[in-house]
């Protein structure tokens, strides 16, 4: 029976190949996807995945439709078990709203996607499940991310074992948004510094409240996160969490941002401004769509040269943009939620329901600002805050709840 | 443009009062551990005349919590647990403050932060407020999740609140006199395996609509918490879906149905609920029938029926609400090459593969999940 479906499937691949292309079958067959080329290759816990993202003409040739313009990005996945246990693969962690693959031919082809489309779509869907010993190969059909592609590919075998990889792929034709930062070398040898509990406490007390314009003036928003992990803990843990990437700003995502206004649609991806710490503007920008442009959150983080039980240490800020209002100096911007707090704590919550976070703890070294006298951040937008910087350990693995750790580290929010 | 118009506006905002509208008096309360909670929904037009702003048009519907806290510890009320995209009490202020001076502005602003739920609630202390939620038709589920910094008394509450202008599918009347205490069989699991094979296969000959692909284990209130935390919620069905609604199980339609999705232009996911004769050691099984609807020509039935159910079983483990899972092979089965065409012309194909879950209301880490090795997973077979 098994034979009998996969000759089926491949036959019906090669013939609709064929139907549409109207190439020749040694053409198709000895031909690989250009895209294939790009693809990255990572092995953990006996499991190797390689992945790789077609373009929007990629895709375009390789199934014949537009599929970028409706929203839908595939995603090429090729997993091999070399394991004696069977192992799940979970869409869901890759995308929380994938689309199924006959979702994606009828989005793509319209309600009349023919029969054989459709099968087509079917035939290359990714499957989940991966005996001991198998190579699968197959698309999962993503929301459409407008950069660098950054997913996570996580896996459940029997035995309670959870595991997951993070990948950044370059799109051609999307702009590089992804920093490829050089983590290990950012700072010197002679720069890092690792600090014990006292150290660490009374550092993170002192760094600047806020963040700065590129020359160091004014004072932004303010350092309200800190969060220590690897960037590999950093990055895995929010992607999980639904976060995404953003585009730095620049004219063409500024019109895309001001379309999206217009249209009051969701864009996942809308610009954020650079903001400095260190001299240096953020080295990770991510943000969280809600139903649309105006409700977004978004945060920005920046590696410090301190380590704590040998994890770096980031800090950081995190706002809620409650609405987009016209300014001089940028010419739209986000209104953001003055109760800076609220939204830290919301971000606690969204890190702990994710099984993201391992230990959380409060300190002070923002500064109190009050609701009838609030600060202003570097675009004229109000905050006010109980001066507190909420201090949180990220983690790859899944947490549960119960084994979430408050930490007392002499200062508690009261709301 | 309200920028420009607020700039020209001049009235002054004034709230109404708590005590002039009198939707507490249908205030649910819950304790445990030495805490209690009540919570209370109001309606469109209590809502209006609490806050003398259309909340309900902008699909904002407030949530009224109380949390009393006799407990030794500090807890924290988790809003992200009630509504995992809550709207911020500032949020909604801004979005309402077309019109108003600037001094109606700040009356605003500072209405929504004094009426807003805080997380904190210390030892001995009560506090109450509002959580902004999303709006959606029908009776407010929604959960209340406490937790403790010693982490033995964190608790979640569940309620279901009955909004005025909505009523429910059933009440727990129906539920009970469903099928007569003789007629209920409680098994054990492998007798319930076995049963659930025969009555499955029984079903599909008499099932005209779309066949059951799933089987849920837990009590309705365990079930209910874990959907909602998963961002599911019910919607009541209208006279003509009953009527047009084919599926059936032991002779009737869905008995709850429950959606996701339905705003993101991603389509829509529905569940089906029939309440089975079954117990597994004492708990209730459910017959579930789980469905993934594409976002074309106004709702078109995506025929992979074995990816809706894929999709549920790791959309209720990442809301951390599946506490065991299998796979059971049932006899029907068809293909993308040989589908079935139903009566409305719709069609459908399924490896015979049926999804059995047991929920948990309260949180599963992702690697407490116990897979149980009955049946290959329909995704093994391909």
């Amino acid at each position: 029976m098994k034979t009998i479906k996969q000759l089926f499937v491949g036959a019906l691949w090669l013939t609709v190949c064929l139907l549409c292309s109207g190439q020749l079958l040694a053409q198709v067959v000895s031909q690989q996807p250009a895209f294939m080329e790009r693809a990255q290759t990572q092995l953990e816990n006996g499991v190797s995945v390689t992945v790789a993202v077609p373009s929007a003409a990629e895709t375009k040739e390789y199934f014949g439709l537009s599929l970028y313009q409706k929203n839908v990005q595939p995603v090429w996945l090729d997993v091999t078990n070399e394991r004696e246990i069977p192992v799940q693969f979970l869409p869901v962690g890759l995308d929380s709203w994938y689309y199924t693959p006959i979702e994606s031919a009828m989005l793509g082809a319209g309600r009349k996607a023919d029969a054989s489309r459709v099968k087509r779509f079917e035939a290359e869907g990714m499957k989940i499940y991966i005996g001991p010993g198998e190579r699968r190969s197959g698309f999962i059909f993503s929301r459409l991310d407008q950069g660098t592609k950054s997913f996570n590919v996580d896996f459940f075998a029997r035995g309670n074992e959870h595991f997951g990889f993070t990948f950044f792929v370059p799109v051609p034709g999307l702009r590089m948004d992804h920093q490829d930062v050089d983590w290990d070398n950012l700072y010197s040898d002679e720069e890092i510094r690792d600090l014990d509990q006292a150290a660490l406490i009374e550092t993170l007390q002192q760094l600047p409240c806020c963040t700065t314009d590129k020359g160091a003036k004014g004072t932004g928003d303010p350092l309200n996160l800190v969060v220590i992990g690897t960037p590999d803990d950093v990055y895995y843990s929010f992607l999980r969490a639904g976060w995404d990437e953003t585009e730095v700003i620049s004219r063409g995502s500024l019109w895309r941002m001001g379309k999206a206004f217009v249209a009051r649609s969701e864009n996942r991806y809308s610009p954020v401004s650079g903001l400095y710490v260190f001299g240096r503007p953020q080295d990770v920008a991510l943000q969280k769509a809600r139903d649309n442009i105006d409700e977004r959150n978004h945060l920005r983080l920046w590696m410090s040269p301190y380590r704590y039980q040998g994890k770096p240490v980031w800090i950081g800020q995190i706002s809620r943009d409650i609405g987009v209002r016209l300014t001089r100096k940028t010419i739209t911007t986000h209104k953001i939620d003055p109760d800076v707090d609220e939204t830290r704590e919301y971000l606690v919550e969204n890190l702990a329901y994710s099984q993201s976070l391992w230990k959380l703890g409060y300190v002070s070294g923002v500064g109190a600002a009050s609701r009838a006298e609030p600060r202003g951040n570097l675009t004229g937008d109000p905050y006010y805050t109980d001066g507190l910087r909420v201090v949180l350990w990220v983690t790859g693995e899944p947490v549960s709840f119960s084994d979430i750790q408050g930490l007392d580290w002499g200062a508690e929010p009261t709301r | 443009m309200s920028l420009v118009l607020g700039a020209c506006a001049s009235a002054p905002y004034e709230p109404g009062s708590m005590n002039s509208v009198s939707f507490r008096e249908r205030a649910q309360t819950q304790s445990a551990l030495d805490i209690t909670v009540s919570a209370a929904v109001p309606g469109p037009e209590e809502t209006e005349a609490l806050f003398n702003l259309p909340l309900y048009d902008r699909g904002i519907q407030p949530v009224w919590l109380e949390v009393r806290n006799e407990s030794a510890d500090l807890i924290r009320y988790a809003p992200v647990g009630t509504d995992p995209e809550y709207f911020s009490g500032q949020e909604v202020a801004y979005v309402h403050r077309s019109g108003l001076s600037k001094e109606g502005m700040e009356a605003l602003n500072q209405h929504f932060y004094d009426v807003t739920m805080p997380r904190r609630i210390p030892s001995g202390e009560t506090r109450s407020g509002f959580v902004f939620t999303h709006a959606h038709p029908g009776t407010k589920g929604f959960n209340v999740d406490l937790f403790a910094d010693t982490r033995e008394s964190d608790l979640s509450f569940t309620f279901f609140i009955d909004v005025p202008g909505f009523e429910p599918d059933h009440s727990e009347a129906f539920y009970e006199a469903l099928y007569p205490p003789d007629q209920m069989q409680d098994l054990n699991r492998d007798e319930l395996r076995e049963a659930l094979a025969n009555k499955l296969d029984a079903e599909s000959s008499l099932n005209e609509g779309i066949p059951v692909n799933g089987v849920v284990i837990g009590e309705g209130r365990e079930v209910l918490k874990a959907l909602i935390r998963a961002g599911w919620y019910e919607r009541r069905r209208t006279e003509s879906e009953l009527a047009a609604d084919i599926s059936t199980f032991d002779g009737r339609v869905a008995d709850v149905v429950f959606v996701k999705n339905e705003s993101t232009g991603g389509g829509r996911n529905e569940l089906r609920f029939w309440k089975s004769p079954f117990l597994e050691s004492g708990v209730p099984v459910w017959m579930l029938q789980t469905v993934h609807r594409i976002d074309v020509s106004g709702g078109v039935l995506d025929p992979d029926l074995d990816n809706a159910a894929t999709f549920f079983q790791q959309d209720i483990w990442y809301g951390q609400g599946l506490a065991r899972s299998a796979w059971l092979q049932t006899e029907a089965s068809s293909s993308l090459d040989s589908p079935v065409r139903m009566a409305n012309g719709a069609e459908y194909f399924t490896s015979g593969a049926v999804l059995v879950t047991w929920l948990s209301g309260e949180l599963v880490s992702m690697l407490e999940v116990d897979l149980l090795a009955w049946d290959p997973s329909p995704s093994a077979n391909l």
